[in-house]
């Protein structure tokens, strides 16, 4: 047992809310306490407690897993309006728990004073903050997809007005203002890709604190008592080509699922007689218009098309085994998806649009193929390749490599938490608290 | 009113048939009593047009033109004067003796036959409950009264009758036939005949003819012997508003005339019989009133007249016995005590016939047409009114329009300024008349608090004088509010500037906003966290319309070292606000760790108020005003603000590099620059604006600085007496006091290595209203030029 004390935020605990940030916090914590550290999971929790004077409550016997009633946050600069649970109850937490080093898997829902209240609490120990998404610098949703519709470049006040023009541009400055000031108490940020990391660099955040490191997937187990993966699909009655292909996660808008559709129907008739898309995952939050679609072209273009529902997260090496690819057709810039983690883990080639975090982890013509993104036409010509060019599955399948394995991820944080603030400062690092608001870079 | 038909007057009569035929006739009321029929109505062009007018009550008929008296309604001529319809004579009066009305007669029926030939008849109610009667009468009080005169003596009897609810006075001389009328169809009426206390010798009544037409009119009385002619005051030449729809419009008979003057010695004794005597070449006629010579009795004949005569006339006697009285006491100061009680019932009466003055002017006459109106009054505090509206004055009409109050007069057409009125040009267009000027005008009307409220007199050239009470604006509206009415009218580039800015925007604003009254009763201070014991600046920062901009603020100095040693002041200066940000204080010094102190002035006192507010609790050498706007770049910049300032002698203000949010200059000094559209007064021009802030290092020398963000010892910001509260809402005071600092000789100067962003007028709060934004300044930049244009062009 070491002397570390590490307290992991969330935004949310993968138990009420299923999500990659989620998933990966959750799976940190687990190795961290797997590898002997006192590792505490601290997640959001959008309910009340039900205990009256504490917004903790416990989901574990020893108090490790602990759910955070934080009332809801302004959406607009993450600030939390009930302060009091941050500077009373939250510190009591800290002086409790007496942390070596703090994670924030997203600040979003807890509101950024967390962040300051850590630091305040200590101004020796490491915080290491997770970005998930770009909503530092992006009020949409922290996707940098414009509210009509357009993939953005960069946030700068201006261009954010004019997404919002409700919102003055000055307002998005002192936004911008707001959120680094709590950003320059964090030492080190967990930058799943690089995409992501560039993109904070470019918004002002010093790029020496900006790590990548990807979030760590369990190794997939070899299932006793069955082939090899790709013996399976050569075996197949139904498809003798490699024409089979998984869609998974959430099925959003957002998600690409509707160029999906579309591509479907743009394919020739007589390949649409021999492949076989499947549809895995939950469309909970999507809206009755964009279920209905879903729920309609699965009855009219099966068996080409089909959705097959929820699964399990323990479930999705089975699925992803079954077919010969994975689709990822989101329409904004993504960071690093789990879907491509899972499917590099069971070994299969992924389809995925051209841009961001995604292109980033997929190699086009190395692991996977890329396609415009937003574009069914040519998301049905990438379909049509993958599954009528003799041994291009084969080629693509034996470029993939196994995603960094949680053990190895967990094993680079700990570095960082015993390293302290010196590490940091050593390497002649900026001091928080004087990093530039990009206001004037933007000049 | 009597019933639905006819209770609508002239203006409101069917659509007649267009031309000098115009057929179009009315009965305004007709009351049975006993075996007579009252009857009051008009046909248009009674006198020119109608061959025949026959009134038929059952049976009866009552011959109009040869029976009925003659009622002049230029209320009728108005309103078919576009039809050709010309002179006054309209209206009668009938009393028609029916011998036996029968009960069921509910109407009665009026024929009318023209000269072109043209006929018509229309049928009315005839109104038999005393009730109603009595108060249709009421409402027709005045036209009865000024009948009386015109009426035969028989006439007047049953009208008597007819009158016994309403009071008419009708005395028993007027129910008496005249001694001699020497040949006049109409006798010498005296009305009024009294000696007020002064001695004042008021005395008024109707001639049997036309007072142009009188050779001598006099009074005598003991040894009394007084030409009345001299100094009369001829009633039928003040004018009636044409436009006003009721009774009082009635214009005078001809023969209307007052009389008041100032007796030379003592009242007669009353021993012998006292005579009004009038001559004209018709011949001579007297009458012998009793004056009323004891004061009470005097007094109450007096009052009583008043209440029966025209509001304008009215007005008209009561300042000629103003201004007797005042010759008088000037004569006698003794008497002044005594006269005390007449002076108080004049201003009374004068209060009230203001008060029944009608409110514009709309007169249309053969020589002349003049039309006032307006649009807004606004009271300037305890200073004056500030009016706007409209004026037209045909041209060769030269007009002068003026303020009268019992303490003097102001000539508001010598003051006033001009401005275009599109609408009204269409307005004028439409009734036939072209634009003559710049219709429209405002002016601030100086004056002191009044006992009696003020009224406008329109005096015409070629015409009569015409009287019209200027509307009384709520006491009730807040100065800031009326200011904001006042500027919602100015557009600087359609007016004379010079006059507008001297004559009415300066002193109406000035005394509107010196005349705030805060509740600083309401004032409160909370210090939240630990006061720094020692602090090497206190800061002011006024928060208006969003609190926000503290939360912003306290986040970014919370890292900041220097802030250690800080007093810092945030000045609430909106009462909304306050609630919600106190109440957000606990957690902002929780959260944050910044001690600061919460000040509430009571009230929203604008910007300098705020600051000075803040300033008198400053407990630092050094004090640094900053908006809530202004947001560090880095930590340190306070440190490196208070080293620039002391590393110079004689410092006066000193100022920061101020960026905009795209990282471009918005504040690196201030420079005096003439405006030109503004008459070239001086601006504040902020050089460099929106330019790239490459190069634009150390500390230099300026003329101001922003109040945005300036550093001043705090001991010298006490000297100097603070910013200044004179400018509305806030603009100017920063280079007021820098200005002020410069002549004391000290030199103001911006450290440009220190550099804050400012989100400029994110923290005004002025709104989005341009108009009153842009007249707000143009005030706020005249006040500072009255001030500082010499000294700038001295520095120059």
């Amino acid at each position: 047992m070491s002397a570390d004390r590490v307290l992991v935020l969330c935004h949310a605990h993968p138990h009420l809310s299923l999500g990659g940030g989620e998933i990966a916090a959750y799976a940190q914590w687990r190795e961290l306490r797997r590898q002997g550290v006192d590792a505490m999971f601290l997640a959001r929790a959008p309910m009340p407690s039900g205990h009256t004077g504490t917004p903790f409550t416990a989901r574990s016997a020893d108090g490790r897993d602990m759910l955070f009633h934080a009332p809801p946050v302004d959406h607009f600069r993450h600030s939390q309006p009930a302060r009091r649970v941050v500077y009373e109850s939250f510190r009591d937490l800290l002086e409790s728990f007496r942390p070596t080093a703090v994670h924030f898997h997203h600040y979003v829902h807890l509101g950024l004073e967390v962040v300051r209240e850590v630091r305040r609490y200590s101004a020796a120990i490491p915080i290491v903050m997770t970005l998930h998404d770009y909503l530092g610098m992006c009020n949409a949703q922290g996707q940098m997809r414009k509210t009509s519709g357009m993939l953005c470049e960069r946030a700068a006040p201006l261009d954010c007005h004019c997404c919002f023009p409700e919102r003055s541009p000055q307002d998005f400055f002192l936004r911008e203002l707001f959120v680094k000031s709590f950003f320059n108490l964090v030492d080190w940020f967990v930058c799943p890709s690089a995409f992501l990391r560039d993109r904070y660099a470019a918004w002002g955040v010093p790029p020496e604190r900006l790590l990548v490191l990807e979030n760590g997937q369990q190794r997939a187990a070899p299932r006793p008592g069955q082939a090899p993966p790709e013996e399976a699909g050569a075996g197949a009655q139904e498809a003798p080509a490699r024409a089979r292909f998984a869609v998974l996660g959430q099925l959003s808008e957002l998600k690409g699922t509707l160029v999906l559709l579309d591509a479907v129907n743009m394919l020739p008739k007589r390949l649409r007689k021999t492949v076989r898309i499947e549809l895995h995952g939950t469309m909970q939050h999507a809206p009755e218009d964009f279920r209905q679609r879903v729920e309609k072209a699965h009855a009219e273009l099966q068996p080409a098309l089909s959705y097959r529902g929820p699964y399990l997260p323990e479930s999705v090496d089975g699925i992803v085994r079954m077919v010969d690819w994975v689709i990822v057709p989101s329409i904004w810039w993504e960071n690093s998806p789990l879907v491509i983690q899972e499917a590099f883990r069971a070994g299969r080639p992924v389809l995925c649009s051209d841009v961001g975090g995604m292109a980033e982890k997929v190699e086009d013509g190395v692991n996977g193929l890329h396609f415009r993104v937003g574009s069914a036409g040519d998301l049905a010509r990438c379909i049509e390749r993958a599954a009528s060019t003799p041994g291009l599955w084969k080629r693509l399948r034996s470029g993939v490599r196994p995603p960094p394995a949680i053990e190895d991820t967990v094993a680079s944080l700990l570095e960082l938490y015993r390293g302290g603030r010196s590490a940091l400062q050593g390497a002649g690092a900026a001091q928080p608290g004087t990093a530039p608001a990009s206001g004037a870079q933007h000049a | 009113m009597i019933a639905p038909e006819s209770s609508a007057f002239a203006a409101r009569a069917p659509a007649p048939a267009a031309g000098p035929g115009l057929l179009a006739m009315r009965v305004d009321f007709a009351h049975a009593l006993g075996n007579h029929l009252l009857v009051y109505g008009w046909i248009a062009g009674l006198s020119e047009w109608v061959a025949s007018a026959v009134l038929l009550v059952g049976d009866g008929e009552f011959d109009i033109l040869k029976d009925a008296a003659r009622v002049p309604r230029p209320d009728v001529t108005e309103n078919f004067r576009d039809q050709g319809l010309s002179g006054d004579e309209h209206g009668f009066l009938a009393l028609v003796e029916v011998p036996e009305l029968p009960a069921r007669l509910q109407t009665l029926r009026l024929q009318v036959y023209l000269n072109s030939g043209r006929s018509g008849e229309s049928t009315w109610p005839i109104l038999r409950d005393a009730t109603v009667a009595g108060a249709t009468l009421r409402a027709h009080e005045g036209t009865l009264r000024r009948l009386i005169p015109v009426l035969s003596v028989r006439q007047r009897r049953v009208l008597a009758e007819f009158a016994s609810t309403p009071r008419l006075n009708l005395r028993a001389e007027d129910l008496k036939e005249p001694e001699d009328n020497a040949g006049f169809t109409l006798p010498l009426h005296i009305q009024v005949c009294c000696v007020l206390p002064g001695p004042i010798l008021v005395v008024g009544g109707v001639l049997p003819r036309p007072l142009k037409e009188a050779t001598s009119l006099s009074f005598t009385w003991d040894t009394l012997d007084v030409d009345l002619l001299d100094g009369i005051i001829r009633v039928s030449d003040l004018g009636a508003d044409p436009a006003r729809n009721d009774d009082e419009s009635l214009a005078y008979l001809p023969g209307s005339f007052l009389f008041a003057a100032a007796l030379p010695g003592e009242a007669p004794a009353g021993t012998s019989e006292a005579r009004v005597q009038f001559s004209c070449a018709q011949g001579t006629v007297s009458a012998r009133p009793q004056p009323r010579r004891d004061p009470a009795e005097a007094q109450a004949q007096f009052v009583a007249h008043l209440s029966s005569i025209d509001p304008n006339a009215r007005l008209q006697l009561c300042e000629r016995i103003v201004a007797v009285l005042k010759d008088r006491v000037e004569q006698r100061p003794a008497a002044a005590r005594t006269l005390a009680g007449l002076r108080h019932l004049l201003e009374r009466q004068m209060a009230a016939a203001i008060k029944d003055l009608p409110e514009h002017l709309d007169a249309r006459g053969a020589r002349f047409t003049a039309k006032l109106f307006f649009d807004r009054s606004i009271r300037v505090a305890h200073a004056g009114s500030f009016v706007t509206g409209w004026f037209y004055a045909d041209e060769g009409s030269r007009a002068q329009v003026r303020f009268h109050t019992p303490s003097g007069e102001f000539d508001v057409s010598a003051a006033w300024v001009r401005c275009p009125r599109p609408d009204v040009d269409r307005h004028l267009a439409e009734s036939g008349l072209a634009a003559t000027e710049d219709q429209g005008y405002l002016c601030f009307i100086p004056h002191e608090a009044l006992a009696v409220p003020g009224y406008l007199s329109v005096t015409v050239a070629s015409g009569p004088s015409f009287r019209i009470r200027v509307p009384v604006a709520p006491n009730s509206e807040a100065p800031v509010q009326s200011i904001r009415q006042i500027l919602e009218v100015i557009e600087p580039e359609q007016m004379d500037l010079a006059r507008l800015l001297d004559l009415h925007l300066g002193p109406a604003i000035g005394a509107l906003w010196a005349a705030r009254t805060p509740a600083r009763h309401r004032s409160l201070l909370e210090a939240f966290g630990p006061p720094c014991p020692d602090p090497t600046v206190s800061i002011v920062v006024p928060l208006y319309g969003r609190h926000d901009f503290a939360d912003y603020q306290l986040a970014l100095w919370a890292d900041d070292p220097d802030f250690r040693n800080v007093d810092l002041i945030y000045v609430v200066d909106d009462p909304s606000i306050l609630p919600e940000f106190r109440r957000l204080c606990h957690d902002l010094y929780g959260m944050y760790g910044v001690p600061f102190t919460l000040a509430y002035p009571g009230d929203n006192l604008g910007f300098a108020g705020a600051t000075n507010h803040g300033a008198a609790l400053a407990r630092a050498p050094l004090l640094l005003l900053l908006n809530s706007d202004v947001m560090p770049q880095a930590p340190g910049w306070l440190g490196r603000m208070v080293e620039a300032l002391y590393a110079r002698p004689q410092t006066g203000v000193l100022g920061a590099k101020l960026l905009y949010e795209d990282g471009t200059v918005q504040h690196a000094g201030m420079q005096s620059m003439r405006y030109a559209p503004w008459r070239r007064m001086w601006i504040n021009d902020h050089p460099l604006k929106g330019m790239n802030p490459a190069g634009l290092t150390g500390t230099r020398e300026v003329e101001c600085v922003t109040a945005a963000c300036a550093l001043i010892e705090t001991a010298l910001y006490r000297e100097l007496g603070g910013l200044s509260e004179d400018y509305v809402i806030g603009d100017f005071e920063d280079s007021d006091l820098c200005h002020r600092a410069r002549a004391a000789g000290r030199v103001n100067r911006v450290a440009l290595d220190v550099c804050l962003y400012h989100l400029e007028r994110q923290s005004q709060g002025l709104g989005g209203d341009v108009r009153w934004r842009t007249g707000v300044t143009l005030y706020n930049c005249w006040l500072h030029n009255q001030r500082w244009a010499a000294a700038i062009e001295a520095g120059q």
